[in-house]
């Protein structure tokens, strides 16, 4: 999953759009979408940001909607407790059942309460595909530098994001040789094998961050890893196309000044 | 002046866990040749550069750099590494960026050269190893060669007198060997030395200058590739054996195919080239043979 995600990232329809662009579509976006309180707006920016994904970007739609699934599911389950209330007397509730001396129920103010919250939710967490699904890591970064976040953080995120991918290939080889002389052939064997992966990713992790050091160190490391970047230009049309989007997505909000229902 | 760019005196290194990987070893470096070291798995080959780099230290002797005995300080350092690079056999341990133009502009920009120059000069070194259009992929996306390539370019990037080669070829097929040793060709010819480890005696029989033999971590010869393959008995020793194109040379000698004073091919095109004009010369002769039938 994430390996398609990442792959997704340098592959798609809008990968050569510039990426200050992206960022602040996304950023103004998810912006707007948490900070003005409207239900409409939420679906609105629902909707947009899958139109971007599917049609702008060329992501397949099936692998976006799997995607959206996995927060939604979790989000589901936490805006029904939110949805529930629990209390004494019968209040204006939509639905209720009655346990002994309680009433379990749904107010139609929590309703509208935990509706917002999901679709806010899922408003950002599709903001934030947006914006993995068509922005490199590397590009990101070098945004976050622009922004002037310190070097420190940039440096930690270029080596985890490539050791995430180091290590993944490891432990896949590793699997790959265990099965392979039936290491995972009962829950015995199993646990067996498991312990020695982790064993041996633990040392191989050690001797590779070595030889790793060994090659900075060839390259004349002092200690600082350097970006650079190419200079990308500005799209006046897409800049305008999303003053455009994200200017409709505040006059709507505020128009509506609230709820769906 | 010295017409030795890198030099080995006598150097010793033993491993933590008490491996003596090199013994009294010396090699000296003739600038602008191509030097292959060969040896047997574990003589000591990445062992041996991992000194010329300045990476390990070793206990015993001293690594000389354009004359100048390495004090293994700050300056000394930078300026050997400056000068002297290394691609390691695993592109994997070398590559740490999210990017490949990123890790090519690695070590122009530790070099403290302006963005714009570390960007052209690593532009350049892409071009020159044919991974012009892999600039914003991620290293985690590469082939075997791809990223072999990339890691050539990096050291590339930092225009280094020296470079050194750990294994090139191992793990690569045909066509990209033969690419790879294209470009080591052509970085010869820009005036660059070269050192590379093998095990592979045919690559080391064509394309050496020069042939340091390694075993057990000390020097067992040295010499022409002429002059070290002629030596089988040593080859023998050093776990190698004769590169194929001499091998059907002698046979063809033994079997009086050719004449015993022709100069040995260096190569598979000399080789054929020989077997041709023997054949051409031995037409004369045909009905002479089937007279004897
Ligand atoms: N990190 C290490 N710790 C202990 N011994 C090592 C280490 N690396 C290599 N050696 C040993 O040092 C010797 C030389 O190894 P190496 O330089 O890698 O040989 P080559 O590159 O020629 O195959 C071998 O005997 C090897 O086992
Ligand atoms: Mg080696």
């Amino acid at each position: 999953m994430m390996l398609l995600i990442d792959h997704y990232a340098y592959n798609n329809k809008l990968a050569s759009v510039h990426r200050g662009e992206k960022f602040a579509f996304f950023a103004l976006t998810i912006t707007i979408g948490l900070v003005l309180p409207s239900t409409i707006t939420s679906l609105a920016i629902i909707v947009l940001m899958a139109g971007a994904v599917v049609f702008l970007a060329g992501i397949p739609w099936r692998f976006y909607l799997k995607l959206m699934l996995l927060p939604g599911s979790f989000l589901m389950i936490g805006v029904v407790l939110v949805a529930i209330s629990i209390s004494r007397e019968g209040q204006d509730f939509l639905w209720a059942v009655k346990l002994g001396s309680y009433v379990v129920g749904i107010s139609k103010q929590n309703l509208e309460h935990a509706i917002d919250l999901f679709l806010r939710s899922l408003g950002a967490v599709s903001c934030l595909y947006f914006l993995s699904l068509t922005t490199p890591l590397t590009d990101i970064i070098a945004i976050l530098k622009k922004l002037l976040v310190p070097t420190l953080v940039l440096e930690l995120m270029v080596l985890i994001y490539r050791f995430i991918f180091t290590l993944l290939e490891m432990t896949m080889k590793i699997y790959t040789a265990q099965s392979s002389r039936l290491g995972y052939k009962n829950i015995r064997t199993s646990y067996a094998s498991l312990s020695q992966l982790v064993l041996s990713l633990f040392v191989k992790s050690y001797q590779y961050s070595q030889t790793m050091y060994d090659s900075l160190a060839s390259r004349c490391y002092a200690g600082k890893l350097h970006f650079v970047d190419e200079r990308l230009s500005w799209s006046a049309h897409n800049i305008l196309l999303i003053i455009i989007i994200d200017g409709a997505l505040v006059v709507s909000s505020l128009y509506t000044g609230g709820y769906l229902l | 002046m010295n017409q030795y760019i890198l030099e080995a005196r006598e150097i010793d290194y033993c491993y933590p866990d008490g491996t003596e990987a090199l013994k009294g070893l010396t090699m000296k470096i003739v600038e602008g040749q191509k030097i292959a070291v060969l040896g047997a798995n574990g003589a000591g080959k990445s062992t041996l550069f991992l000194h010329f780099n300045g990476i390990m230290r070793p206990q015993r002797g001293k690594i000389i750099f354009m004359g100048k005995e390495l004090n293994y300080r700050h300056r000394s350092l930078l300026e050997l590494r400056q000068n002297v690079g290394i691609v390691f056999q695993d592109p994997d341990g070398q590559l740490f960026s999210a990017s490949v133009l990123q890790d090519v502009s690695f070590g122009p920009l530790n070099l403290g050269l302006t963005p714009e120059e570390a960007l052209a000069r690593s532009k350049q070194a892409m071009l020159e190893t044919e991974i012009e259009d892999l600039g914003k992929k991620p290293t985690h996306f590469l082939s075997y060669g791809q990223k072999k390539r990339v890691s050539i370019a990096g050291v590339l990037s930092m225009n280094p007198k020296v470079i050194i080669f750990d294994e090139p070829t191992a793990c690569l097929d045909p066509q990209m060997t033969r690419k790879i040793m294209d470009l080591l060709y052509r970085l010869n010819e820009q005036g660059k030395t070269l050192i590379l480890s093998t095990h592979d005696v045919d690559l080391a029989y064509s394309w050496a200058d020069y042939i340091f033999l390694l075993k057990q971590g000390t020097i067992a010869g040295e010499g022409t590739p002429r002059e070290i393959f002629a030596n089988r008995e040593l080859l023998r020793q050093c776990g190698l054996t004769s590169p194929w194109v001499m091998e059907v040379y002698r046979e063809l000698v033994n079997g009086e195919l050719l004449p015993e004073n022709v100069p040995v091919p260096q190569n598979k095109e000399e080789l054929f080239r020989l077997i041709r004009g023997a054949a051409a010369s031995r037409t004369h002769f045909r009905p002479k043979i089937a007279g004897h039938r």
